[in-house]
């Protein structure tokens, strides 16, 4: 009697489950709901209050409109270059640079911690013009210099790898340490692998919020085969008729590789990768 | 060997992994940092700047507005911090246990929409919280509740901008979780499962204090972020109705970039960050734990 | 060694890298010409106005029309360069505060008064004013001149400016029969008139005691500075001509808005919820026929022909005045603005493209925007359209000073006069209490 009720209960609950996450995955998804569905409507419905939900007509005319601007391939192209290299630069030092403080005792190791984290304590705007003075007179204006360099190693980057390299057992090094294994080869051997969870979280954040950014890219360059992609689609709006057609069909164009990779990199963190890190 | 005795190279081998992310902080990160702070201490104008001491701090004390904006930010992330959290590990405790697709159909739901450019975001949201046709007020409607006037009431308007963190901007903390999740090994819960836990006291007693650096991470993440608090104040409310929803970060920009005050602004940032370092050393304080297995 | 070697590797991969970025680089800012002597370059940003050369082909380049005007100005003066630069309305001030504070600001900008005088307060723009006596100022509308003025200097070379005015739905007065009660010839009438219309289109169809239409709306979380259009209608003024007192609390302002809340709760024509009414929901009442007239610019015309379902006859006519007194009409005005430069050939070479692009055949782009030109010489350019007509009337009665755009706390005491409106529109406080409440949060911030 009792075992059934609990199965019953468990049902219910599984049930219970479903529903909330569903009801905050509806919640969650509207804006990219409108957002693509709002990229495919012909134009006069574009802006209705309330808004339209299905479109119906549908049309390709603002894709159309979009993919008649000549520079968007190459602000894609911009954008694709930066925000890889931006990924890739921040994956390999901010590793480097957190191996030694989440796993070692050194000299000034908790200044160092600290000093990393309280450059995320100061407001952007603060910083934004002794960059840019910065940039500009090292004559990084207007190059992927100028767009990679500032970005190319974050705080937070550096904060995530570590909390999570400090959960890492003690015994996996000590293996390779018997072994007689160097530190480069026991921070790319052994460690580095099973912090793939978390490597794999922070090349979506720092792809993501890249990609995404407008206002650094926005100052940093002048002419309009540099620009990234939120800047050349910043630069088709007028300010009092907005085409909200092509806005969206704008956005829901950036927003299309970032999905994709999204897709493609959050298997490295589903459940059942790290199955016998220890014992193995 | 190359480096002499052990103790000389157990001190620099640990500089030489830090020193390519040290050395491109300093750079871009470090030295604007401080060129910014310095501006603290001086009257800036395009023409020069001159040294006045901590004559922008006292403006800035005595200003109502500037602790209006504190106390702004200070309500927001003592809500939307610790709730957001919770909502997170919450979510990402329903979202664990099930089978991959639908483990990645809800990944993909949560994290997904911030990725969203921020004019859509505010678009939608704006449109959610429009008091005539918005979707809120008309739900509202068909319950028989009041409709509210959401962002244009200075009684709302901070708690609509919560609102909004909390539904739409959990996705990458849940993201987190679930990354941190997925590295603990099977083996632990096998054991549990042995000795007869259930799968509450599983989470108790394994998975919440194993998960504790990422919580850490969390909170102080989520504390230097909602205290700086911006882009939603920028593009939809400007810090009103009435100065409700003005916080320190809009305040910064307020008297950095309408005003050219630049000073005063900077003055404000170095009171922030002596906040935020305070909070942030007092967390790692009680909640630090070298979490081994 | 081991350790050393993969050291070494990795750093020879990262220079690798390095090299290829920088090689990869695009360098389109064309450099300083080395010879000639009086060889001048100077940058001219703008933001996007419209696409191609006049607007009719919605998916031509938005930088079109001011790389065509610089190709004529070098061929012109071919010892100037332009080198011309678009800005997005999303960022782009944040941009151009980032160049003025590090002091690397272009040379020519078109900007919004308020704007231009954050600079000019940095003393970061020259003043106009040798370029401007004696011959120019006379051809340029008074009215426009004077938003770009601080106090005895002025900063915006005008380009183009947009009235408003009033826009009635022509189609709705003749179904009810009432286009009698709209004024003919120049279109100018009384506040009395106007109210008389707007109670004689505020109709009740469904009998359900709720009127489906309404004869006007305002706007109480929307465009505030309509809303301050009928405090200088009464006399009144926001601000003391030279913007340092706020004077919103005299009598006639006091008037005014005692007089908008009698249209919403004394002759209900207009919505009782335009506490909470912004722009773009009234708008979209309008459009749909629920609204019978509306205040705003020319853009509204457009917007009738893209947006409705059902597209009607838009009949413009004044601004209402009372009797004692003249119309009104709020001008959004902007200007080009000049930048100090330590090269004072750069400044004159920047004032000479500026006097290029809004010179008497230049000027008339305006018409592009469907806005209206800054020099009285341009001439008429909407002479077949009577509706186009009557916004230009208006020009000559835009708001004179007052408005505080000089001040540099006005910004955020119109964070408080909007809530003031909101209050009265939406009957939470009588104007009187609202009015005062307002103004003396307004004083503590101008006394800062």
């Amino acid at each position: 009697m009792n075992s059934k009720r609990a199965l019953r209960l468990g049902e219910v609950l599984k049930c219970l489950v479903y529903l909330l996450l569903t009801i905050y995955a509806v919640i969650s998804l509207l804006p990219l709901f409108w957002m693509f569905t709002t990229a495919f409507k012909e134009g006069s419905a574009v802006i209705s209050m309330p808004p339209q939900w299905i479109p119906y007509p549908t049309s390709l005319e603002h894709f159309r409109k979009l993919f008649s601007v000549s520079s968007i391939f190459r602000w894609l192209f911009n954008s694709a270059i930066v925000a890889s290299l931006v990924t890739a630069f921040n994956l390999i030092f901010a590793s480097m640079a957190a191996y030694p403080l989440a796993r070692k005792q050194f000299a000034g190791r908790d200044l160092i911690f600290w000093l990393i984290i309280s450059m995320m304590m100061i407001p952007g705007q603060i910083t934004l013009v002794p960059l840019f003075l910065m940039v500009s007179k090292q004559g990084f204006l207007n190059k992927y210099m100028g767009l990679i360099l500032p970005s190319m190693v974050t705080p937070f980057g550096i904060f995530l790898l570590k909390q999570f390299m400090q959960t890492l057992p003690k015994e996996v090094e000590d293996a390779a340490i018997i072994d007689g294994c160097g530190e480069f080869a026991i921070y790319s051997r052994i460690i580095l692998p099973l912090t793939k969870p978390a490597l794999a979280v922070l090349a979506i954040f720092i792809f993501t919020g890249n990609w995404n950014t407008l206002v650094w890219p926005l100052i940093a360059t002048n002419s309009e085969l540099m620009r990234t992609l939120p800047v050349g689609l910043a630069s088709l709006r007028q300010e009092q008729m907005v085409d909200y057609g092509l806005l969206m069909a704008g956005a829901a164009f950036m927003a299309a590789p970032m999905i994709i990779l999204f897709l493609r990199f959050q298997q490295f963190f589903t459940k059942g990768l790290t199955v016998g890190a220890v014992k193995g | 060997m190359l480096f002499g005795n052990n103790n000389t190279k157990k001190n620099l081998t640990p500089y030489l992994f830090l020193l390519p992310a040290l050395t491109i902080f300093t750079v871009v990160t470090l030295i604007p940092v401080v060129r910014g702070v310095y501006l603290a201490f001086m009257r800036y104008s395009i023409c020069g700047s001159s040294f006045i001491g901590l004559c922008n701090f006292k403006e800035i004390f005595a200003d109502p507005i500037f602790w209006k904006s504190l106390y702004n930010a200070a309500c927001y992330t003592i809500v939307v911090v610790p709730v957001g959290i919770i909502i997170a590990l919450f979510m990402a405790f329903m979202i664990f246990p099930l089978p991959n697709n639908s483990q990645s159909f809800y990944k993909a739901a949560f994290y997904l929409p911030g990725i969203a450019s921020s004019v859509v975001l505010s678009l939608v949201w704006s449109w959610l919280y429009e008091p005539n046709f918005g979707l809120l007020n008309y739900l509202f409607s068909l319950v028989g509740i009041e409709p509210l006037m959401w962002l244009n009431d200075p009684r709302t308007a901070l708690p609509s901008l919560m609102l909004m963190a909390l539904l739409g901007g959990q996705g990458g903390s849940i993201i987190l979780y679930l990354a941190a999740m997925g590295g603990i090994p099977e083996d632990i819960y096998e054991a549990a499962r042995i000795d007869g836990a259930n799968r509450w006291q599983q989470f108790i007693k394994i998975t919440f204090p194993l998960l504790k650096p990422t919580t850490l991470y969390l909170a102080i993440m989520g504390i230097i972020g909602a205290l700086q608090v911006f882009n939603e104040i920028y593009m939809m409310t400007f810090g009103g109705p009435n100065n409700s929803t003005i916080t320190i970060s809009y305040y910064i920009y307020r008297n950095g970039f309408e005003h050219f005050n630049f000073g005063v602004a900077s003055a404000a940032a170095v009171t922030l960050f002596s906040i935020i370092i305070s909070l942030s050393v007092l967390q790692f304080k009680f909640f630090n734990s070298d979490v081994q297995y | 060694m081991n350790k050393f070697k993969t050291v070494f590797l990795g750093v020879i991969f990262l220079i690798v890298i390095v090299i290829v970025i920088v090689g990869i680089n695009v360098q389109k800012r064309s450099s300083e010409s080395k010879t000639g002597s009086k060889q001048v370059t100077i940058t001219y940003w703008d933001y996007p106005q419209w696409p191609g050369l006049d607007n009719t082909d919605s998916s031509a380049p938005f930088d079109a029309y001011p790389k065509a005007k610089i190709a004529e100005f070098e061929k012109l003066n071919p010892n100037i360069k332009v080198n011309f630069e678009l800005l997005t309305w999303q960022g782009g001030g944040q941009k151009l505060d980032v160049a003025v504070a590090s002091r690397q600001s272009p040379d020519i900008v078109y900007l919004a008064p308020v704007t231009a005088f954050k600079y000019a307060r940095q003393k970061a723009l020259i003043p106009i004013n040798d370029y401007l006596f004696p011959e120019e100022k006379d051809d340029f509308y008074e009215t426009i001149l004077e938003t770009g003025r601080m106090e005895n200097n002025y900063y915006l070379w005008p380009w183009f400016n947009v009235p408003t005015a009033v826009i009635a739905n022509y189609d709705l007065f003749e179904e009810l029969g009432i286009t009698h009660l709209l004024p003919k010839g120049d279109r100018s009438w009384t506040m009395d008139d106007f109210v008389k219309a707007a109670k004689a289109a505020t109709v009740d169809r469904n009998g359900d005691g709720k009127p489906d239409v309404y004869g006007f709306v305002l706007e109480g979380s929307g465009r505030t500075y309509f809303n301050n259009m009928w405090v200088y209608a009464f006399g009144g003024s926001l601000y003391s001509k030279d913007d340092r007192e706020f004077t919103l609390d005299d009598p006639n302002g006091l008037k005014a808005l005692e007089f908008l809340r009698d249209l919403i709760f004394e002759h209900k024509v207009v919505p009782v919820g335009s506490g909470g009414m912004n722009s773009a929901t009234a708008t979209t009442m309008f459009i749909e026929g629920k609204v019978a007239m509306m205040m705003d610019s020319p853009a509204l015309l457009s917007k009738i022909k893209v947006e409705a379902e059902k597209p009607f006859t838009p009949y413009v006519v004044q601004f209402p005045y009372l009797p004692s007194r003249k119309p009104v009409s709020f001008l959004q005005s902007g200007g080009f603005v000049v930048f100090r430069s330590d090269n004072k050939d750069r400044e004159k070479a920047a004032m000479k493209f500026v006097q290029f692009l809004t010179n008497k055949k230049n000027i008339k782009s305006a018409q592009y925007l469907n806005v209206f030109p800054a020099r009285r010489s341009a001439g008429t350019l909407y002479s077949n359209d009577e509706n186009m007509k009557v916004f230009g009337r208006m020009i000559e009665y835009g708001i004179k000073g007052g408005l505080g755009w000089t001040n540099p706390n006005a910004g955020e005491a119109s964070l408080v006069i909007a809530p003031m409106y909101q209050a009265v529109f939406s009957g939470q406080k009588d104007p009187k209490t609202a009015l005062n409440e307002a103004a003396k949060q307004v004083r503590k911030i101008l006394a800062k």
